[in-house]
């Protein structure tokens, strides 16, 4: 009876072990994949003119499945971007009757411990009615797209 | 009783493994939370710790990040309106857009965030604060 409960809780805890390993050995697979997963951590690198909050703030409105980190140690992945804004001079009120801004802007989301590039977008936006938002909400949009599409 | 505390010993030490590669769980923003409203280009976190103050959101600002919870970080951008868009579209109103992002400090999770835009911004910074405001409050009720 001992020696049958001494096997139980051997077998127990190697059971425990191997699943924790497991999730060890599916994370290593993971690194060389470009696959972005869902609930994966993401760090915005911070830009001059504050884009990277907006980007925050669309990745929230769009309810795309990752989560944002505020410190990069604690990241899986770290999305970049490079953003510019032309404001409408007085010839596109004029004769385009349009007072919003022209957006461009381009995003790349690297895994850190890989180095690969998982994600990459670029948006351009001749008469872009929210500014910066627009273009981040591109960004986000898409980059839910490529999650939930699981390539 | 020797061996049902054994036997939950055993089931325990073999649990615990698994336990450690459970994954943290999500932070929230709640009613009372204390936040540090960090410095902001063109003193925007002024307006913001008003409009908090003004759209009655159930946080406690605090002046030091030690003391805080979570921390709030945001950005502005204001375009004061120029002859054309004066004389053309005949709205002197300033063009105000702004984003604000909301952290925890212990786990470092972005546990909200929000960007506005408003072409025609009738009270300029004091119109995007309280609309941050008042969406921080939305947040918080849910």
């Amino acid at each position: 009876m001992i020696k049958l409960r001494i096997l139980f809780i051997g077998l127990l805890f190697c059971l425990s072990v191997v699943a924790s390993f497991s999730q060890t050995t599916q994370n290593s697979s993971e690194e060389v994949n470009p696959r972005v997963p869902k609930g994966a951590k993401i760090f915005i690198s911070p830009l001059e003119n504050g884009y990277h909050i907006y980007l925050a703030a669309a990745i929230q409105k769009k309810q795309v499945p990752v989560v944002l980190v505020i410190d990069k140690s604690r990241a899986d992945f770290e999305l970049t971007a490079v953003t510019e804004s032309e404001k409408a001079g007085w010839a596109k009120m004029l004769f385009l009757s349009s007072g919003a801004s022209a957006e461009q802007a381009s995003f790349q989301l690297v895994n850190i411990k890989s180095g690969t590039v998982s994600f990459g977008y670029n948006v351009n936006k001749s008469n872009s009615n929210k500014g910066k938002q627009s273009s981040s909400e591109a960004c986000a949009k898409h980059l839910k797209e490529k999650i939930e599409s699981g390539k | 009783m020797r061996r049902i505390g054994i036997n939950l010993l055993a089931f325990m030490f073999c649990v615990f493994p698994l336990g450690i590669s459970a994954k943290e769980s999500k932070s929230a923003l709640k009613p009372g939370a204390k936040v540090f409203i960090a410095s902001m280009p063109d003193g925007f976190d002024t307006y913001l710790k008003s409009a908090i103050e003004k759209k009655k959101v159930p946080l406690t600002i605090v002046e030091a990040r030690e003391k805080a919870d979570f921390e709030i970080t945001g950005a502005s951008e204001t375009q004061k309106a120029g002859a054309a868009k004066k004389i053309i579209r005949l709205n002197w109103h300033s063009a105000e857009q702004a984003s604000i992002s909301i952290a925890d400090l212990k786990s470092g999770e972005v546990v909200f965030a929000y960007s506005v835009n408003k072409e025609s911004s009738a009270h300029g910074k004091q119109s995007t604060a309280e609309a941050c405001a008042k969406h921080i409050k939305e947040y918080l009720k849910q």
